[in-house]
């Protein structure tokens, strides 16, 4: 579609700038001393998260464009992990909350402070296939997202799919905000829906001079009907993964092609260790070490320990996995580790009747126990 | 496979299975000795990465050892220890490999006998699954 034709233009900063109007609102009236927002970086066609004091630097903003660069669950807990003097607020996706609830419970943020405007969720695309949409269309698409969520589809782009993660993602609206912006079955002229969920969203919506609005009518049918084709899809691409990894060979199969650059680790947003065992003196191993293993095996695949890290980094945070699919996209060969950690997290997950993100009060499995459980006793 | 001599790597506390491990030596009971032992201080210090370190460079079995409930030196780290060995397991399971290779088991000072039955018990089993495949790997 030309952007000329895309309808009028009016219409269009209308429904974009519903968004910003709030958001705006916020700064302007002090409610907030600053707001992390995802914003177009003009002249380039991509989308960033901001962190904006002036309420004239805005402009570029655009939470609805279907693209994560990374999870701002990570920056949120920058802000906030110190208690910094001075409140924000934070505009996140469902699969952002999940991780900074589980940050949280990790004791990497603090909420005190900080007001999370969960937004409505249709999905992502990769970054190179934004890009190209983008592209294509001369322009942002938040109009035809828009559009597709108030009739509560999910949008669709001839020739590019949404990152899997999201096509198999459970959450299409979030959880444990202060604020909802509710997209699905919004009227697409007038935007989103801007709704109090607690007692501090709403203070912070009474202070912006913002009316609460009501949940759009056919809302609990379109996500009950999202919710089920995505869990229907994960199910069966889950499984036939779990077919896949079920011996030692097929996991060695399908990562053959890790290099052990890590950047699934440096993406993932539960990842929070400073130091990470893998960057530590442990890993610097003797000359030595590398021919006594060859020796030994009479082949080794070099860089050694591909498989020990994916297993270890499953041991250590699987529990607490939210699925949001950075890894897979931080995967520069592209391999499957999101597909490998909601396989093996959702049982995992399972053993503790855990789901992470679910809820602040919720004890991630590896800080508590019971005496008793599991076996031995 | 009668040749087969399983290789077992114990980590084990230093209050409870290590003085356990050291009672059944100075009490002259007979194990096999296919077990090599660590001494941590505490079941709790075991870092899931330990055991699949030792897998992955072609241990047959391990052995986890702490204090029983309620004894723990350091009062709950053996219970922390349940819990990863536990999504360790279920882990390992997934990906084809038997958790039965994986053994956490609670053996006091005073359990000397124990601690032989469990090596003997290991090796045994070990014997029946034959050698840890990921010993022919190239993947380490």
């Amino acid at each position: 579609m030309n952007p000329a034709e895309a309808g009028p233009q009016v219409e269009r900063r209308n429904a974009t700038a519903a968004c910003v109007e709030f958001v705006q609102a916020l700064l302007e009236r002090k409610v907030v001393e600053a707001v992390l927002v995802p914003q177009h970086v003009p002249g380039a066609k991509v989308v960033v998260q901001t962190l904006v004091t002036d309420p004239s630097r805005l402009e570029d903003v655009d939470p609805v464009a279907p693209v994560l660069m990374s999870n701002s669950a990570t920056m949120v807990s920058s802000l906030s992990f110190q208690a910094p003097k001075g409140r924000i607020a934070a505009v996140m996706r469902p699969c952002e909350i999940n991780a900074l609830v589980e940050l949280v419970k990790f004791k990497q943020a603090n909420l005190d402070d900080v007001i999370v405007i969960g937004i409505d969720c249709p999905g992502t695309y990769e970054p190179k296939d934004y890009m190209q949409i983008i592209t294509a269309h001369g322009g942002p698409i938040s109009e035809q997202v828009f559009e597709s969520l108030s009739q509560g589809e999910t949008p669709s782009f001839d020739g590019y799919e949404l990152r899997e993660a999201c096509r198999i993602c459970e959450h299409p609206s979030p959880a444990n905000c202060q604020i909802l912006m509710a997209l699905w079955g919004a009227d697409f002229s007038s935007g989103p829906v801007i709704v109090p969920v607690d007692e501090k969203g709403r203070e912070a919506v009474d202070k912006a001079g913002f009316q609460s609005g009501n949940l759009p009518a056919h809302r609990q049918q379109i996500l009950e009907k999202i919710t089920s084709e995505r869990s229907a899809r994960g199910q069966k691409i889950l499984e036939q993964f779990a077919q896949r990894i079920g011996s030692i060979e097929g996991l060695v199969d399908e990562f053959a092609a890790c290099k052990k650059c890590m950047n699934c680790r440096a993406e993932c947003p539960i990842c929070y260790c400073r130091e990470c065992i893998f960057c530590s003196p442990t890993f610097v191993h003797e000359s030595n070490k590398y021919l006594k293993w060859a020796r030994q095996r009479k082949i080794i695949k070099m860089p050694v320990e591909t498989l020990l890290f994916h297993l270890t980094r499953l041991n250590h945070m699987v529990t607490s996995c939210v699925g949001c699919g950075q890894c897979s996209s931080a995967c520069p060969n592209g391999l499957p580790v999101m597909e490998l950690f909601r396989t093996i997290g959702s049982n995992v997950q399972r053993i503790f009747d855990y789901v992470p993100g679910r809820s602040l009060e919720e004890e991630p499995p590896f800080t508590t126990f019971r005496e008793d459980e599991l076996e031995p006793r | 496979m009668s040749d087969f001599d399983p290789k077992i790597l114990g980590f084990v506390c230093n209050w409870c299975t290590y003085a356990g491990a050291d009672l059944a030596g100075t009490s002259r009971i007979q194990y096999p000795p296919n077990i090599r032992i660590v001494r941590l201080m505490c079941s709790g210090s075991v870092d899931p990465l330990y055991v699949l370190k030792s897998l992955l460079e072609g241990a047959d079995g391990v052995l986890i050892g702490g204090c029983h409930p309620g004894d723990c030196h350091y009062t709950n780290g053996n219970y922390k220890a349940r819990r990863r060995i536990a999504i360790l397991k279920s882990i390992l399971r997934q990906i084809g490999l038997e958790d039965e290779r994986v053994v956490l088991r609670w053996i006091s000072a005073s359990e000397g006998k124990r601690f032989a039955d469990t090596v003997t018990e290991m090796v045994g089993k070990l014997k029946e699954l034959g050698p840890n495949p990921l010993r022919e790997r190239w993947q380490i």
